[in-house]
């Protein structure tokens, strides 16, 4: 069955038994040409959308395969995605999401400490790598098609059968590590831990991505945590298989049906629904060992893929791309060194926010009151000519994005309903920006941070102190 | 899952056995496979082919711009890459300060060209840009408002020239730029050009117009455009760019070839509120064209170029000891220096970097196992091949050939390079380049920590500032 999205084909084919696949083939390839034939409709544009086609299919066992071939490509990217991320850490047991991430390189039934990244590497894997957000985990990899049977065979193998292979002795090893990388990662950056306090004033409590990145709660991980949570969730039918670039597509599904296709597994739980909230207005000063005083003003922004999370993509670059007003309005007037926009989106809540590096010698809150000024002005003064670069900016960013094997399987784990190729800012128009920043750039339920520069921090990025200011 | 034994569960399982009998549309039953000889056993897979040859056309322009076109037609992105070489017009400008501020006052864009990144230093000038291949002629008119002569107004020099000037004197606190710059410093000395000194007084405004009026000249350019363009195309586009660039003399001073270090062998820069130790082992290696250059790229690749190195082995499989290990090589003209590096914890910086120190001692005692090597050559060629699939990534390979001597027809030879390296190869560069006199060690972080010396293990150590400058 063809699902019509976007002026595009999603091709969704649950994955029949075994002596129907060529009839799925044969379905599945008229449907890749269906694909073409309407992507020949989008209004012509300066950069015309690619037309890549897509085919998706499940496997008996509710695991996910999504293809992306393309002869012209040299090699072919792996994307296993596991829909489990830092939001779904128990209470107490923050990190464990990640640290499950790093064990899954440890060894697995059939497949010996070490051995993963060594056949990998000896494959010439490139872009070996996983990463865990607060939505989800991916594990990836590049490689030629010929080596395809290699990474199958060890991501189902740890897939199925890592969770019993876990000793005491590698999580207690993997801690420290990890701890190591959360002191890399987020202490000894430019803004340090101060990004994660900040982000905290924009959710309540209770909400799953109020998840602090520190290690306070490493030690209480144990092995059998470990083994609980894969349990729930590393199971074939949380999963997403995606392949993009030079592959046969039907033999590559029918390694992927050879591999993934009998591993058991309960279905995942269904996260609870969110109530309904408001982000509080929240008004800080703070001091922390940041390498220059920092502003941050962050609204709660729409979910990843609805209209108006696509319209603040724009108004982020209408904000602070190279001719972007507050460019002209701080960095241009030496009142900040730097100042960056973005629409930070996630399944649940996005976030937009506006970080500037305070000048030298000016007033933090001087540079507090010109954002605000500016962002409040926005909607208002907003112009067609700033709507159609920032269009433009978006699409071609969006195109670059998919020179590579390795950014269409990136654009289809975000996304996968999304049309491949077709970049979804090219239908924002100058309303939807207007509307998207009356909607959501409100002047409450705000965070405004100003961070004041500390040495006597002691670690970069930590706060000293933090006081509520008048709002 | 219990661990069932795959014959036990065909025989418990019947309906699985492929021959079992079962009507033609019900779904065929799954097999359960957990001890299936295809699990147990990894497929084997053939050996990639070698990497194809990259196509690539060449011309210059009358103003003695070499043009270089690597066309890659399947994807609608251009990538240009515009690298000069500055070094000849240096001779005295320790660290490319001049270089700098050249480049932050006349090449980086205030304002539009979007897209364009450039990075000035010696010993060259890089100006990059990839967009849609529709865009070609708007990235070239973007490069050429960058480096055709400008007459900035008188405020514009002045303010921009402030602001780089406060730039460099910031990042002396920087102490993730404090990590390269103590590597270079030790390596060739802070006062030799490829060393980076606050020393050296700032230049004036008049001595950066000079320098990029020697310095920034096409007959010392060379032009890379990769991606979706013909050579047709490339010539007519680049012409109506950059034929109007004056054809100006370059200066041919070199900096003089780097003595030997001589400095101190291990240096500590106490940085502030770091919550990591950086601690990094260095030695200088071959020039590029040097014929143990391969090995060498070898020899960085078995130390710490992937998650299967020996120092990765080493400090985080084995001593669990941090998170980021890795190995890399800096190239310059005429000379190179590679480093290995952690970011440990205060409590296991001492083992962790004995770790790395063993992995280099065991390239040079022992060399690497067949297994070993013959993983890293494939790993390099996984990622060349990754790097020459998209545009940027050929760009960045044909550009910065002519910088370090190479003929743009060695990026041809690269793949058959490195297969060809020798396990007795990669042995003799240990031996010859990181031999335990030629290492040097930098450590950066917290002040309290690394000022209480002997805590270290290493030898009492010269304290440095940022920019790798001695201190009292």
């Amino acid at each position: 069955m063809g699902l019509r999205e976007g002026g595009s084909v999603v091709v969704m084919a649950r994955l029949p038994p075994r002596d129907g696949l060529a009839r799925a083939r044969r379905a599945a390839r008229f449907l890749a040409l269906l694909v073409f034939a309407i992507s020949l409709t989008w209004p012509a544009r300066a950069t015309p959308p690619l037309h890549l086609s897509v085919e998706t299919h499940q496997l008996p066992n509710g695991l996910r395969v999504i293809l992306a071939p393309d002869p012209s490509l040299a090699d072919a990217t792996v994307i296993v995605r596991y829909g489990v991320g830092s939001a779904d850490d128990p209470k107490g047991k923050e990190g464990l999401a990640h640290m499950i991430e790093h064990l899954m390189f440890m060894g697995s039934k059939h497949v010996a400490r070490d051995e993963l990244l060594q056949r990998m590497l000896q494959a010439g894997a490139a872009n070996l790598n996983a990463f865990t957000s607060l939505d989800d985990t991916r594990y990836i990899e590049t490689v030629t098609a010929e080596q395809l049977p290699l990474v199958f065979w060890l991501e189902s193998d740890r897939l199925g059968f890592a969770a019993g292979s876990m000793d005491q002795a590698t999580v207690d090893r993997e801690r420290a590590i990890l701890a190591d990388e959360i002191r890399s990662r987020t202490y000894d950056t430019v803004l340090g831990a101060v990004g994660g306090v900040v982000r905290s004033q924009i959710f309540p409590t209770w909400h799953p991505y109020r998840h602090g990145l520190d290690t306070s709660a490493l030690g209480n991980i144990t092995l059998a945590d470990v083994r609980a949570f894969m349990r729930t969730w590393y199971t074939p039918s949380n999963v997403t298989l995606i392949v993009a670039g030079h592959l046969d597509p039907a033999a590559t599904l029918a390694l992927a049906d050879r591999y993934f296709g009998d591993l058991p597994g309960p279905a995942p739980p269904t996260r609870p629904a969110l109530p309904e909230w408001q982000a509080p207005d929240a008004r800080l000063e703070m001091a922390a060992g940041v390498s220059r005083d920092v502003v941050q003003v962050l609204w709660r922004a729409p979910p990843l893929g609805l209209p108006d999370d696509l319209a603040l993509d724009l108004a982020s670059l209408i904000l602070t791309d190279s001719r972007g007003r507050l460019q002209r309005e701080l960095v241009s007037r030496g009142l900040a060194v730097q100042v960056a926009a973005q629409e930070q989106s996630m399944v649940n809540a996005s976030v937009f926010g506006i970080v500037a590096l305070v000048g030298d010698g000016v007033d933090p809150g001087r540079v507090a009151d010109t954002i605000l000024g500016v962002v409040a002005d926005l909607a208002a003064s907003l112009t067609a000519e700033e709507c159609d670069r920032a269009r433009a900016e978006a699409m071609d960013r969006d195109l670059l994005r998919l020179e590579t094997s390795l950014g269409r399987a990136t654009w289809l784990v975000t996304r996968p309903d999304r049309p491949l190729g077709v970049s979804e800012h090219q239908a924002v128009q100058f309303a939807d920006v207007q509307r998207a920043v009356r909607a959501t750039l409100l002047p409450h339920g705000r965070a405004v941070v100003v961070v004041r520069r500390d040495g006597r921090a002691p670690a970069r990025g930590v706060v000293r102190w933090q006081q509520e200011l008048p709002r | 899952m219990r661990a069932t034994p795959w014959l036990v569960s065909l025989l418990v399982l019947g309906g699985c056995a492929a021959s079992a009998p079962h009507p033609a549309d019900a779904p065929a039953p799954h097999c359960p496979t957990e001890d299936a000889p295809f699990r147990t056993t990894a497929p084997q897979v053939p050996e990639d082919a070698a990497p194809a040859r990259v196509a690539f056309d060449t011309f210059t322009l009358a103003n003695g711009l070499t043009v270089v076109v690597v066309p890659r037609r399947s994807f609608p992105v251009v990538s240009a890459q515009l690298v000069i070489d500055v070094s000849g017009a240096s001779a005295d400008d320790i660290g490319g300060r001049r270089a700098f501020m050249a480049g932050r006052v006349y090449v980086t864009p205030p304002e539009g060209a979007t897209g364009i990144v450039v990075a000035c230093g010696v010993p060259t000038c890089t100006v990059t840009a990839t967009a849609p291949s529709d865009e070609l002629s708007k990235v070239l008119g973007g490069i050429a408002r960058l480096v055709l002569p400008a007459n900035l107004p008188r405020d514009v020099f002045e303010g921009r020239f402030a602001a780089a000037a406060r730039l460099f004197e910031m990042s002396g606190s920087d102490p993730s730029l404090a990590v390269g710059r103590n590597v270079r410093a030790l390596m060739f000395g802070y006062r030799h050009e490829y060393g980076e000194s606050t020393a050296t007084r700032r230049p004036t405004g008049d001595e950066v117009r000079a320098f990029r009026d020697r310095a920034l000249v096409p007959r010392a350019s060379t032009l890379v455009l990769a991606g979706d363009v013909s050579v047709d195309d490339a010539r007519t586009a680049v012409t109506g760019a950059l034929a109007a660039w004056p054809d100006v003399a370059p200066v041919t001073i070199r900096p003089e070839p780097p003595p030997p270090p001589a400095g101190p062998h291990v240096v500590v820069f106490p940085a502030r509120n770091l919550a990591q130790l950086q601690g990094l082992v260095a030695a200088r290696g071959p020039r590029a064209t040097d014929p143990d250059a391969p090995a060498f790229r070898v020899l960085a690749e078995l130390l710490g170029g992937s998650q299967a190195s020996e120092a990765f082995r080493r400090a985080r499989e084995e001593q669990g000891a941090a998170y980021a290990v890795g190995a890399n090589i800096g190239w310059l003209p005429d000379t190179s220096f590679l480093f290995v590096r952690g970011a440990f914890d205060d409590s296991r910086v001492t083992e962790g970097m004995k770790a790395l120190l063993d992995s280099i001692a065991s390239m040079r005692d022992v060399g690497p196992s067949d297994a070993d090597l013959d993983r890293a050559r494939h790993t390099l060629l996984g990622r060349w091949r990754t790097m020459t699939g998209t545009a940027t990534g050929l760009a960045t390979t044909f550009a910065v050939a002519p910088s370090l001597g190479l003929p743009l027809d060695h990026v041809q030879d690269v793949p058959a390079q490195v297969t060809a390296v020798t396990r007795e190869q990669v042995r003799a560069a240990a031996q010859r380049y990181l031999a335990p006199d030629a290492l040097r060690i930098v450590f950066v972080g917290e002040a309290a920590y690394l000022l209480d010396a002997g805590r270290l293990g290493f030898g009492w150590p010269a304290q440095t500032n940022g920019f790798g400058e001695p201190q009292p």
